[in-house]
């Protein structure tokens, strides 16, 4: 298999640097790489245990994320990520091993990327080779081989097939709930309701939060069947891990690149209004703008961070308790 | 570093996060570990287990009961079980319960010995019922020698 050839399937086409629409992919590679560095800066800043920072509780782990944070805005603000991302490397290793046996995926996407950062330079060609092309097709390997892979282990589950994952967590999880709710007739949520612990010791309904809070409710035993009685219902259950699938090998073929990677980022949009991961949303949309024709991660740069910034805004004012969302 | 091996670097980066998910689909159904974590992108694929565990004496049979322990040991219990099955949820198998041992042959100083049966309350894939599942593997007896006490 010649897997050298395969690899650069993925990069910008040969002429690239000749100028046209794809010719601004190497700039739109430092974009992309600072952004990544944004993202580890304001994750760990919402991670902050606020109270600790300045306590005598102060651990490894608010300790690991101030460092995150120094780390992140170095690479930031340097012509060159390799040793800022060696630093955060070393940052996320150590939070993912503080965090053991909880090892989120999170992490190891930002972690992924890092570890292509330390050793890539996308400024960096001569006669042997192009880091740049080499780093971005990289990038664009591992985005669509998540994503595919999200769709295939929904597949190889199978709790998507009659809908029962979707209607157990519009039943126990009210950020869903909010979601889901409009696929599914009335008397079949309420009959979902109805299985939780929680409402049948208080009577009241689930929505009691009205969606300042991602309440989770706890199922009794021989609660069920979680399968609603709704053709619409199941078929947005199939075509979640179905588009992943597909929009996971298109994303890496030229000719629709730009299609797929445009409906994954409405189904990015989709999925964060449901599981409300607006940080890793913002990590995601950076991730799939490296597909597009164009600069568009240097375009939208400012529109990014200002994402991050209102992130940044909400937990400075303290307004979870308005609208909730997970840093992670 | 030259080009050419940080292409292969490159590339065995890539064939690693390729293979890694089959291996945490078998690892996850071998182990009973958490799919949501462990890289395996399976994150939302089913509801995450709530893990259960009992405990009886080995010589009586009987469930312990922790309210004949003290306030303080019942305490200990408490706290040594929920890290156990916070842990068993991420771990399955692999974490086991000594520390939840440990702590009820403290709490109750005339047992001999403990024998620890862990469930899980999961999702049913067929019955879409929430439903206990039991694992041959995961039935723990220890003895007062076993752990030093």
């Amino acid at each position: 298999m010649d897997l050298p050839r395969w690899l650069a399937w993925a990069g910008p086409p040969a002429d690239a640097d000749g100028g046209g629409a794809a010719s601004g992919w190497r700039a739109n590679l430092v974009a992309f790489r600072r952004l990544v560095f944004v993202h580890t800066i304001v994750r760990n800043f919402l991670l902050l245990p606020e109270a600790e920072v300045l306590s005598e509780t102060f651990g490894l782990s608010t300790a690991l994320r101030i460092a995150a944070i120094v780390a992140g805005a170095c690479g930031l603000l340097a012509a060159s990520g390799a040793w800022p991302a060696r630093a955060v490397c070393l940052i996320l290793l150590g939070e993912i091993y503080y965090a053991l046996p909880d090892s989120t995926n999170h992490v190891a996407v930002e972690l992924a990327l890092m570890v292509l950062f330390t050793f890539l330079d996308e400024r960096k060609r001569d006669k042997e080779g192009d880091e740049g092309r080499l780093l971005l097709c990289a990038v664009r390997w591992f985005v669509a081989v998540f994503f595919l892979y999200t769709g295939v282990q929904k597949l190889l589950y199978g709790y998507y097939f009659q809908g029962q994952f979707l209607a157990f967590v519009a039943a126990t999880e009210e950020r869903f709930a909010i979601l889901f709710r409009w696929f599914i007739p009335d008397a079949e949520f309420e009959r979902l309701l109805s299985y939780n612990e929680i409402n049948r010791a208080t009577g009241e309904p689930l929505l009691i939060n009205r969606g300042t809070m991602p309440g989770k409710m706890r199922p009794v035993l021989g609660a069920g069947p979680y399968i609603v009685d709704s053709l619409l219902f199941k078929l947005l259950s199939n075509a979640v891990y179905l588009f992943e699938i597909v929009a996971g090998a298109l994303l890496l073929v030229p000719r629709v690149r730009t299609l797929a990677a445009l409906g994954a980022m409405a189904f990015v949009v989709l999925i964060e209004i449901g599981a409300r991961e607006l940080t890793f949303g913002l990590l995601m949309f950076n991730l799939l703008f490296v597909f597009l024709e164009g600069a568009w991660n240097k375009r939208l740069f400012w529109v990014l961070v200002g994402g991050y910034g209102a992130l940044v805004l909400h937990d400075l004012m303290d307004w979870q308790n308005a609208f909730w969302y997970s840093p992670a | 570093m030259t080009y050419t091996l940080k292409k292969r670097i490159v590339i065995a980066f890539l064939l690693a996060s390729f293979v890694w998910p089959p291996v945490h689909y078998v690892l996850v159904d071998a182990l009973g570990l958490n799919p949501w974590n462990w890289w395996g992108w399976a994150m939302y694929t089913k509801p995450v287990p709530r893990v259960q565990a009992s405990a009886v004496s080995l010589t009586s049979g009987r469930d312990l009961d922790l309210r004949q322990a003290s306030r303080a040991d019942a305490a200990a219990v408490q706290a040594a079980y929920k890290a156990f099955s916070s842990d068993q949820m991420e771990l399955g198998g692999l974490r086991k319960p000594e520390d939840f041992a440990t702590a009820l042959l403290r709490a109750f100083p005339n047992e001999e010995g403990v024998r620890i049966v862990v469930r899980r309350v999961v999702l049913d894939r067929e019955s879409a019922m929430i439903e206990p599942r039991e694992n041959p593997d995961w039935v723990y007896e220890y003895r007062r020698s076993d752990l030093g006490l």
